[in-house]
């Protein structure tokens, strides 16, 4: 399984997850940070999918979480366009950012000690992929 | 500008049309379908994560009975005072309930705002009916989809209902103010104490459904009182704690 394919279980249970285990948008942040390492219309598409089944079973206004999403990704290539950066621990404050927004907005869990230690863990995940610089970000 | 980026512009238009047109969640096939995978698992998952938090112990669950008998008591004495003025009888209502695991939740992770049940306009949930537990109002269904509905919890900002004190009927209105319950628009004459049990008025809509009278919101914690100002307020707490429970009951007819 290629190192992108990765995400698409980890997406699968993030919908399953996400306001049963803990109030937190899982699938908002793992699209984020797969659109970040692999911005492909192939990332676009699936996270939409995903998105919009994660609005089904939130009982959320249908493609709230998609048009979220895609604005997060203009940003990101927004971003990377204007300041040519390619450190991925700005990618982890702009992640951090995002979420924290998107918590705000849709009413999900927003104690930030609980975002710090999840974010620890989100550290590791892109340290993981970054660690041989075989993704876009940093091409 | 790149194929990538025209692809996220129109995807922005459609999915903004979408959000516009559907404002409430209901691609019914889709949503039926998806829903129905999911949901044992979820209300699964649900479980492990209020065992976690650990089960109500004997004390909390004997200060529920008795609370139970001080509303019973006051219902029997205002019945039993309306047969002798009016030589009639209060009716005694029975409530169609319809039980509702949880199976998810949005706020707080240890006090949420709005829970997720697995019931949904299939089984007759309909929005602004009343969701219980025992003898105490949790919420009022907010939003329903195909096999789940969402939840307002009493402390949430959206959710107000018309309410009275246990023994002294001072009457207002109970909203939430997201930590709290807010008991508002008391008369400066009314009597509150501390302690003070404060229970739903009963708020049906034309379509013959609602909040029944006679359910627990809370108990009065702090009273504010200006005698310069018309009215009076209190700072209710909620007696049952949201994330601990796994199954509610909405009830679907009055």
């Amino acid at each position: 399984m290629s190192r992108e394919n990765i995400f698409i279980p980890f997406l699968l249970i993030s919908l399953f997850f996400e306001l049963t285990i803990i109030p937190f948008p899982f699938v908002f942040l793992f699209s984020l940070i797969l659109y970040a390492l692999y911005p492909t219309e192939r990332t676009v598409i699936l996270t939409m999918l995903i998105a919009v089944l994660a609005d089904i079973l939130n009982v959320a206004v249908i493609g709230g979480t998609s048009l979220a999403l895609l604005i997060g990704y203009l940003f990101l290539d927004y971003y990377k366009k204007a300041f040519d950066t390619r450190d991925w621990r700005i990618l982890l404050l702009i992640l951090l950012l995002s979420t924290f927004i998107y918590s705000n907005i849709f009413s999900y869990e927003t104690n930030l000690l609980i975002y710090l230690f999840l974010f620890a863990g989100v550290w590791i995940v892109i340290h993981y992929f970054v660690r041989d610089n075989k993704h876009v970000w940093l091409e | 500008m790149s194929k990538r980026s025209i692809v996220i512009i129109l995807l922005i238009l459609l999915f903004a049309s979408l959000v516009f047109i559907f404002r409430i969640t209901s691609i019914p096939i889709l949503s039926n379908v998806a829903q129905q995978i999911a949901g044992p698992p979820k209300s699964l998952l649900y479980k492990i994560r209020t065992r976690e938090l650990g089960n109500k112990d004997k004390i909390e669950r004997e200060n529920e009975k008795l609370r139970q008998k001080i509303v019973d008591y006051e219902r029997l004495k205002r019945d039993n005072q309306v047969l002798r003025d009016q030589f009639e009888t209060a009716a005694t209502h029975e409530y169609k309930l319809l039980p509702a695991r949880i199976i998810g939740s949005l706020g707080s992770f240890r006090r949420p705002q709005t829970l997720i049940i697995d019931q949904g306009k299939k089984s007759g949930v309909r929005k602004g009916a009343a969701v219980v537990l025992n003898s105490n109002l949790l919420g009022k269904i907010e939003t329903v989809s195909e096999n789940y509905s969402k939840i307002d919890l009493t402390h949430n900002e959206k959710f107000s209902t018309l309410a009275r004190t246990s023994e002294t009927n001072a009457l207002g209105v109970a909203r939430g103010a997201e930590d709290f319950i807010l008991f508002d628009q008391v008369s400066i004459n009314d009597n509150m104490k501390i302690g003070q049990l404060l229970l739903t008025r009963g708020e049906i809509n034309e379509e013959g459904f609602g909040i029944p009278p006679d359910f627990i919101i809370g108990k009065i914690s702090e009273v504010d009182k200006n005698e310069s100002l018309p009215n009076q307020s209190a700072k209710i707490e909620s007696m049952i704690d949201a994330s601990r429970i796994n199954i509610v009951f909405v009830v679907i007819s009055l």
